[in-house]
């Protein structure tokens, strides 16, 4: 089961909100690769939120940054508009992108990109937020409806040619009330594709039980953590 | 005022505002940012304060610029020092919140309760149009272990003089205004309860740095009326003895929209202090420590005209509020959302100005319905107010006649392929 480690870009900055808001900054992305050792690290997401959010092209010098402190899985996104923003994160250090945002604006772009680097090289992102209607789903670091439900959503990013899932559940984002094991599940009943799940994470997720558990969900291939992390590492 | 007549003023300025636009050097407000004022008062031509400008700094981050140098162990120890007064003995009230289970008004109660050891009554007045959300977080913060008075008035007055305030300010928010800046002081002198705390002190939002340097709010500036004859107090516009007049109504029915007087609160030790002078405030510090003590909840999606998802969440009015400010003074939601935060150095001058750029003034159609059904004055069998409307429903074509209407010159641009354009942009 892969150990992911999730960072949140904001202007340089290394954030972490509480259900995508109140975005607190932790540190610099040069304190973050100054205290964190390549052997604390398995794998790594890079989330630029203000290229999404504030309509501003992705941090490229941070993920160089990041890239180049830690050989290891890198996978980055945050704003990624266009195929030349694709090529571009690949040439900073990337080994897949991720995207969200964009298959609301180009969905194609979704296929092409899959074709010209291979399903294994784009994640598709799911942001869902549990509300009466049932599990929606958003986009632009979780501020803009998309007007899919979850299912509906997960099977368009397969649709299209992604190879991994990167599934984030709001409710829990910053709350350490553990992974959304009953969402895993449902990804896991929509989709064929490998996973990965974040938002939540706490202590109990990487302990041998939980980590058990996990391992019984059929696509689950990665658990991803931010806030557990920076408190392990003591940024937090 | 035709389209094509007003683009030949561009001098011309509505309410008596600056016309020349300016933008705060260190945050994103710009000189047109009315302050408040007695709203009984308000008509529609009266002549607008404006927040302070000076050497290219707003009013607000040069209070800004204060509050960093301030010994808030020394606030929190004169503050004590005040309550020690006041501090019950025996479980009753000695204090008021006025709030509605924000994020602000979650921490005003948690700290006077757990940090101070207060007992407090906390008061609301009932937003116009409830979310679901923020009906969620006011039961969280009662939940949290206090009692609470929610005041709600006749909802069909209330809408009328929306509609009234709509009409003649574009202002529909000003009934819940007003309500709100009374509803506190009347509770506390019905429940002889001596202090009333609110949040921040709205100096740290524009009105007036002076008001920084103490922490009491004037009962003087925001309470009582000059001249309390009913043709000289106005509401959404029109002056009470006309309200009286039209709708059939006595002077009583308008109390909630009416301040105490002198003679009522002169024999009182009652006290309006903002916990803000006291206490460090951000919007965001409130935001986690609500969601740590009361599991506040954001909204679920952004807030139309905004990029926020935790600032004043409660009322579907607020998305036609912020869009009112935004076409009478070329202020949006995203403007007064990231001004605090970059004050407060969460966003940089950078970041506002984009958020700004993206989000400011967009149109809120997410409750349109609910909103042009509540400004509607429906036939009534017990009223005939509808009477009085030429058109009493609200519709997209009344809703946008009204709209240009108050569009100053100064900042409004009219093209005929793009529509609507504000003259000045934060940049």
């Amino acid at each position: 089961m892969r150990q992911i480690f999730r960072v949140d870009l904001k202007n340089g900055f290394v954030i972490k909100g509480r259900q995508f808001e109140g975005w607190r900054k932790i540190c610099s992305v040069d304190e973050l690769v100054g205290k964190i050792s390549r052997d604390m690290l398995g794998e790594i997401f890079v989330i630029d939120c203000t290229a999404s959010l504030y309509d501003r092209q992705i941090d490229l010098e941070s993920i160089r940054k990041i890239s180049l402190a830690y050989n290891i899985p890198i996978t980055v996104g945050g704003g990624i508009r266009s195929m030349a923003d694709i090529d571009r994160c690949f040439d900073s250090g990337a080994d897949k992108v991720y995207i969200n945002s964009m298959l609301f604006k180009d969905a194609l772009l979704v296929s092409s990109a899959a074709k010209k680097y291979g399903s294994q090289a784009i994640v598709g992102g799911v942001t869902v937020k549990v509300r009466p209607s049932g599990q929606e789903c958003l986009h632009t670091y979780g501020r803009e409806p998309t007007k899919l439900m979850f299912r509906q959503h997960v099977s368009l990013l397969e649709d299209l040619g992604c190879g991994e899932l990167a599934v984030t559940s709001i409710d829990r984002d910053g709350s350490s009330l553990g992974l959304d094991y009953a969402l895993a599940a449902d990804v896991s009943a929509y989709s064929k594709l490998p996973f990965v799940i974040h938002g939540g994470a706490n202590k109990t997720d990487f302990i041998d039980q939980k980590f058990a558990a996990a391992y019984a969900i059929e696509g689950l291939s990665g658990l991803s953590c931010s806030k557990f992390f920076y408190q392990q590492s003591g940024l937090i | 005022m035709h389209n094509d007549c007003r683009n030949k003023f561009p001098s011309h300025a509505f309410y008596g505002l600056p016309t020349e636009v300016e933008f705060c050097k260190r945050c994103v407000i710009s000189n047109q940012r009315p302050s408040s004022i007695k709203e009984q008062a308000h008509q529609r031509n009266g002549v607008k304060e404006v927040i302070a400008f000076k050497d290219g700094l707003c009013d607000a981050c040069y209070v800004a610029q204060i509050k960093v140098d301030i010994d808030w162990e020394q606030r929190s120890a004169q503050l004590n020092e005040l309550l020690n007064k006041y501090r019950s003995r025996n479980g009753s009230y000695d204090c008021i919140v006025p709030g509605s289970g924000g994020k602000d008004s979650m921490m005003q109660a948690w700290l006077l309760k757990h940090k101070y050891g207060m007992n407090p009554l906390t008061v609301t007045w009932a937003p116009h149009i409830y979310t679901d959300w923020g009906r969620e977080n006011f039961y969280r913060w009662i939940g949290g272990g206090f009692d609470n008075e929610l005041v709600t008035p006749n909802s069909a007055l209330h809408r009328l003089l929306t509609r009234l305030a709509f009409d003649n300010l574009y202002y529909p928010f000003q009934p819940f205004v007003i309500g709100q800046r009374h509803v506190a002081s009347k509770v506390a002198l019905l429940r002889n309860i001596p202090l009333i705390f609110y949040g921040e002190s709205g100096a740290e939002y524009g009105n007036s740095s002076e008001k920084y340097e103490e922490s009491t709010r004037s009962f003087e500036q925001y309470e009582f009326l000059d001249d309390s004859s009913p043709d000289r107090i106005y509401l959404g516009g029109v002056s009470v003895s006309e309200l009286m007049e039209r709708y059939q109504l006595s002077f009583g029915h308008f109390h909630h929209y009416l301040p105490l007087s002198r003679e009522q609160v002169k024999d009182c030790d009652l006290q309006t202090h903002y916990l803000g002078y006291f206490e460090k405030w951000s919007p965001q510090h409130a935001f986690y420590f609500a969601m740590d003590k009361f599991q506040f909840e954001p909204a679920p999606e952004r807030t139309q005209g905004t990029y926020s998802k935790y600032n004043s969440i409660d009322d579907k009015m607020d998305d036609l509020h912020y869009y009112s400010t935004y076409i009478k003074f070329g202020i949006g939601r995203a403007t007064y959302d990231a001004c605090p935060e970059i004050r407060n150095g969460d966003l940089d001058r950078a970041e506002g100005v984009d958020l700004v750029l993206k989000y400011d003034g967009e149109y809120p159609t997410r409750f349109e319905t609910e909103i042009f059904d509540y400004l509607s004055v429906d036939e009534s069998e017990t009223t005939d107010w509808a009477k009085s409307f030429q058109e009493p429903r609200m519709t997209k074509a009344l809703f946008e006649s009204t709209t240009d209407q108050f569009r100053s010159p100064h900042l409004w641009f009219y093209d005929d392929r793009e529509g609507w354009s504000l003259r000045h942009k934060v940049s």
